[in-house]
């Protein structure tokens, strides 16, 4: 069944997809499309923004369906799977107090928790190569901060609503920030600057400073 | 060939053409804020449009010529002076090795641009040479500008066109600003007064602004939302309206996704006013369906074509 597509700014059109992972696997597909200048993923959609001096709308978004209805079913390829050191401290982890007194469990409960589960790259934005996890034990859920922080340091592994996050570089943001890794998540490589992919698995190793 | 930092003022960096192809890694674009005029001033000495120059907000900047450097200002309205000479923005300015280069304050616009002939010569970070702060990668070693810095001069490409911009192509940045929108995907979510008062009503661009976005402040605008959304893609020109109702404009440095409601898109043709924006800016939004915002746009490249080549690479 083809998805809907709607207009979503005068050069963009939005296609909704069931979930994060089938939109992410669509991406490389659409990337292509003739006069497609940008493929980038949401939670439950994706969006195509297009050369607007070179095609007017309809006729994107008839090649976009088009390419829709070619596409059996799209799949994310094989993810690989990762283990990445964290230290859980205030240091590493300053929003780990607040988060432990909130969810009224010691910070050994947190780390058993945090560190048991597999986790999920749902996918990759917000900031460069920051990953969104699914997979996040439900009795960790907290919400965002009311007030964002300007400056969160590469590494930094978060908490917001229903997943944990990581940080490939500093940013900012409002995610709960519970650790930190030392792990190299980032390179200056155009093609491939990011160590996770959407698809892939990763696990939390407890890791003392 | 190099040029010396003498005063860099509120925030100079090195800016180029966006960072592309990377955004659904969550890469920004950055790249100038109004990157029409830092085609201008690349125009005007004889680059690429989109090659590396400096962008300096609000209050200029000062530099040191440590060669014969030709270079060119454009942007916001400034008081320019080479040598202890003045000249203006828009000309040609030929300094010679010791000669000073001084940007005075912007005037109406937010920020001025400085050309050189051959590019600032940085090296590319994920393909492109603009700085994004927020990350600390690309222009100079990452950073904005330091007194002191010594920024690198590539070697000229090509030959300036002229000794001045033409005067019809040389874009006034004033106080009061129009930007002409599409609905945003989730318009929907305004209540009936907060429709009403998108286009209605004036804005003023509040201190809260940067490089990334910009709060306006005005009417509250009521919005209909069951807490935060699922975050969505959002682009330079995205206007979100969060459950405050407080308008939030995204400019070039803007995150790739974002769960507040997007209730309008300012269209292509209008993107570059967004760098130009200053705190108590009055901002007005005209509504503009899909097919004519690409009029519009299509309208606008006319229009450059008679003096910039291929401005759809910029605009």
């Amino acid at each position: 069944m083809r998805p809907r597509v709607l207009q979503s700014a005068d050069d963009r059109i939005a296609i909704d997809v069931d979930d994060t992972a089938a939109g992410q696997a669509l991406l490389p597909l659409l990337q292509r499309l003739p006069h497609c200048v940008d493929a980038v993923g949401g939670i439950d959609c994706i969006e195509l923004r297009y050369d607007l001096a070179a095609v007017d709308a309809e006729t994107f978004r008839v090649s976009v369906e088009q390419a829709l209805d070619g596409i059996a079913s799209a799949a994310l390829p094989p993810g690989r799977r990762h283990e990445i050191a964290v230290v859980y401290d205030d240091t590493a982890g300053p929003d780990l107090g607040a988060v432990c007194e909130r969810l009224g469990i010691s910070r050994g409960e947190f780390v058993e928790r945090h560190t048991a589960a597999e986790y999920v790259v749902a996918m990759l934005g917000f900031t460069p190569g920051f990953a969104y996890l699914d997979g996040l034990d439900p009795a960790l859920e907290v919400p965002r901060l009311a007030v964002p922080r300007v400056r969160v340091a590469a590494g930094s592994v978060g908490l917001a609503g229903s997943r944990s996050g990581v940080y490939a570089l500093p940013g900012p943001g409002g995610w709960q920030i519970v650790g930190r890794t030392d792990a190299t998540l980032y390179r200056n490589d155009a093609e491939k600057p990011f160590r996770f992919r959407p698809g892939d698995t990763l696990r939390f190793v407890p890791h003392k400073r | 060939m190099s040029l010396a930092l003498l005063r860099p003022g509120v925030q100079s960096t090195v800016q180029s053409g966006p960072r592309r192809g990377l955004r659904h890694q969550g890469v920004p674009y950055s790249g100038a804020a109004d990157a029409l005029s830092l085609a201008l001033a690349n125009r005007l000495v004889g680059n690429p449009l989109s090659a590396p120059g400096i962008e300096m907000s609000l209050s200029g900047a000062k530099f040191l010529a440590r060669s014969r450097i030709t270079a060119a200002v454009t942007g916001a309205e400034s008081d320019v002076r080479a040598a202890g000479q003045q000249t203006r923005t828009h000309r040609l300015v030929e300094l010679r090795a010791g000669d000073t280069l001084e940007i005075g304050p912007a005037i109406g616009g937010a920020r001025s641009y400085l050309a050189v002939a051959g590019g600032i010569d940085v090296p590319d970070v994920l393909g492109s040479a603009s700085t994004y702060l927020p990350a600390g990668i690309g222009g100079y070693r990452g950073h904005a500008l330091r007194e002191g810095d010594e920024l690198r001069v590539g070697v000229p490409s090509g030959d300036p066109p002229a000794d001045a911009t033409p005067r019809e192509f040389r874009p006034r940045f004033g106080a009061t600003v129009t930007l002409r929108t599409v609905k945003g995907r989730e318009f929907d979510l305004l209540d009936d007064n907060g429709r009403a008062a998108l286009y209605a009503e004036a804005y003023a661009v509040s201190p809260r602004n940067d490089r990334m976005g910009l709060a306006l402040d005005g009417p509250k605008l009521g919005v209909r939302s069951t807490g935060r959304l699922a975050s969505r893609p959002v682009f330079p020109g995205t206007v979100q309206c969060p459950e405050s109702g407080e308008l939030f404009l995204l400019g070039a440095d803007c995150q790739t996704t974002g769960g507040y409601p997007r209730v309008a898109e300012v269209i292509r043709g209008d993107r570059f006013l967004i760098g130009q924006l200053r705190s108590g800016s009055r901002l007005r939004f005209l509504a503009r369906d899909p097919a004519t915002a690409r009029a519009d746009y299509l309208s606008v490249l006319a229009f450059w074509r008679d003096w910039l080549p291929h401005p759809e690479a910029v605009i």
